[in-house]
C-alpha cells in the first residue's frame, strides 16, 4: 500500500517559526483572524506550558508528504467539566483546528479532503492517549464559521451544548442518552 | 413597535427613589436628565433600531437579553444608551449615596446560589434565584446588585442585569482559546443531562498515523 500524500506528525517547541507564519485567515473575516492570531502567537506556548502538563495537551501539524509544507493544524487537551452536583464529566477539549489558505477545500488524489485529514489526526490522536480519554470531545466554534460547523458535524460533533457567549457555539460528539435521570440524588 | 412599548431611561427608577426618600428637587433634576436622555441621540437610534424587532425580541432586550441573531448595532446602542446613563448617574453625587451598586461578572453557579465576582475586587454569594429573574444565572454573565438601603440594619438589594460598555479596554471579551474563561467548561443542567450519557466512538473519516 503506498503512503497517503500527507503526513500527521506531533508539534514541538521548533515549530514555533513556521507557526508563526501560518495563513489560514480571510483578513476580513473576525473569526478567521482569531484563529490565526492564536495558532501564530499563542499555540505553542499553549502546548508546552509548564503547568499544563495534566492536561496532557496536543499540538498535531498536517504535513504535504513530498513537500514538507504545513497545511494544517490542530490541538486538544483534556480536560474536565464539573457539574452542578459535582459531578465530572472528563473530555477533550479541541482547541483548534485550522487548514492553510491554499489548502482549504482541497482534496488529495486519493480523495481525502484536507479538513477531514486534519480532524481525523484529531480523533485518531484522542483515541490513543494513555492514559486513555473519554470518547468526548468538543469544540468551540463561533456562530457564523460555518464551514467549521459543518466540518465539526461531519467528524461527529452533532451535537450543540450551551454557547459560552452569544457569538459562539459548543458542539460535542454524540451521546447515547442516560437512562437515569443524572439530577436525581 | 410604536404604540406597543415605550422605553424610557432607568434614570426614571433613581428619580423615584429620590423622591420616595424626601429629596424632591434632586429628584425633579433627575426626572429632567432621564428626559433628555430619552430625547438624546442615544436613546433615538436605540428606538429606531428596536422597532424593527418583534415584541417578544424587544422585551427580551428590555428584560436584559439579547436575542439571538439581534443586529451588531442593537448592542452598540445598548452601550451607547449605558455610557450615557452610567455619565448622568456618576454626576449626580446624591445617587451614589441612595443605592449602592455592586456590578461583577458570575464566576460559578451552584445549586442554590452563584458567586459573583466584581471586576478587580472580592467575590460574594447571590441567592440563584435572583440572578436567574435577572436572566443572568450562566458563568461569565454580568449582574449588577441594587442595593437600597432603609436603615441601619436594613435594605433592600434588586438584582438586574448589567451589561459591559467596556469595549476598548477588551475586559470580559469572551476567547473560546486557552485556559482562563470559566465560560468554556460552563455547564447548564442540559449539558448535564446530555454529558451523563454515553459517549459514542469517535468518528475517524480518514486512517491517519500521528509521528511522534
Amino acid at each position: 500500500m503506498s503512503e497517503p500524500d500527507w503526513r500527521i506528525r506531533s508539534g514541538r517547541l521548533a515549530d514555533r517559526g513556521s507557526l508563526s507564519s501560518f495563513d489560514c485567515a480571510n483578513p476580513a473575516v473576525e473569526f478567521e483572524v482569531e484563529v490565526e492570531q492564536f495558532i501564530r502567537t499563542q499555540l505553542i506556548d499553549w502546548a508546552t506550558a509548564p503547568g499544563a502538563a495534566d492536561d496532557d495537551p496536543r499540538l498535531l501539524l498536517a504535513l504535504v508528504r513530498a513537500t514538507g509544507e504545513l497545511f494544517g493544524v490542530a490541538a486538544h487537551e483534556r480536560v474536565i467539566f464539573q457539574g452542578s452536583d459535582d459531578s465530572l464529566f472528563n473530555a477533550t477539549k479541541l482547541e483548534v483546528a485550522a487548514i492553510a489558505k491554499p489548502w482549504q477545500g482541497y482534496r488529495f488524489h486519493t480523495g481525502e479532503r484536507t479538513s477531514d485529514v486534519l480532524m481525523s489526526a484529531v480523533m485518531t490522536d484522542v483515541s490513543a492517549r494513555v492514559p486513555p480519554r473519554d470518547t468526548r470531545v468538543f469544540g468551540i466554534v463561533h456562530k457564523d464559521n460555518q464551514r467549521s460547523i459543518a466540518l465539526c458535524r461531519r467528524c461527529g460533533l452533532v451535537e450543540e451544548m450551551s454557547s459560552p457567549d452569544p457569538k459562539y457555539r459548543r458542539l460535542v460528539t454524540a451521546h447515547r442518552p442516560s437512562l437515569r435521570d443524572h439530577n436525581r440524588p | 413597535m410604536a404604540g406597543q412599548m415605550t422605553l424610557f431611561s432607568s434614570l426614571n427608577v433613581e428619580s423615584a427613589r429620590l423622591a420616595r426618600l424626601g429629596n424632591p428637587d434632586e429628584a425633579a433634576r433627575v426626572a429632567c436628565a432621564a428626559e433628555e436622555l430619552e430625547a438624546g441621540p442615544e436613546f433615538a437610534k436605540l428606538r429606531h433600531i428596536m422597532s424593527y424587532l418583534s415584541g417578544y425580541d424587544a422585551q427580551q432586550v428590555v428584560d436584559g437579553v439579547l436575542p439571538e441573531g439581534a443586529p451588531a448595532e442593537l448592542a452598540e446602542a445598548l452601550k451607547a444608551v449605558a455610557r450615557r446613563t452610567e455619565q448622568w448617574r456618576t454626576s449626580e453625587l446624591a445617587l451614589t449615596t441612595l443605592a449602592e451598586v455592586i456590578t461583577g461578572r458570575i464566576a460559578e453557579v451552584h445549586k442554590g446560589y452563584v458567586v459573583l465576582v466584581r471586576v478587580g475586587g472580592p467575590a460574594t454569594m447571590v441567592p440563584r434565584w435572583m440572578a436567574v429573574a435577572a436572566q443572568r444565572d450562566k458563568v461569565g454573565s454580568l449582574l449588577a446588585l441594587v442595593m437600597d438601603k432603609l436603615d441601619d440594619g436594613r435594605a433592600v438589594v434588586e438584582a438586574v442585569p448589567a451589561i459591559d460598555v467596556d469595549d476598548n479596554a477588551g475586559t470580559g471579551r469572551f476567547s473560546p482559546f486557552g485556559r482562563g474563561d470559566p465560560r468554556i467548561l460552563s455547564l447548564t443542567q442540559a449539558d448535564e443531562l446530555l454529558l451523563a450519557g454515553e459517549p459514542q466512538p469517535l468518528r475517524i473519516l480518514v486512517p491517519v498515523l500521528i509521528e511522534e
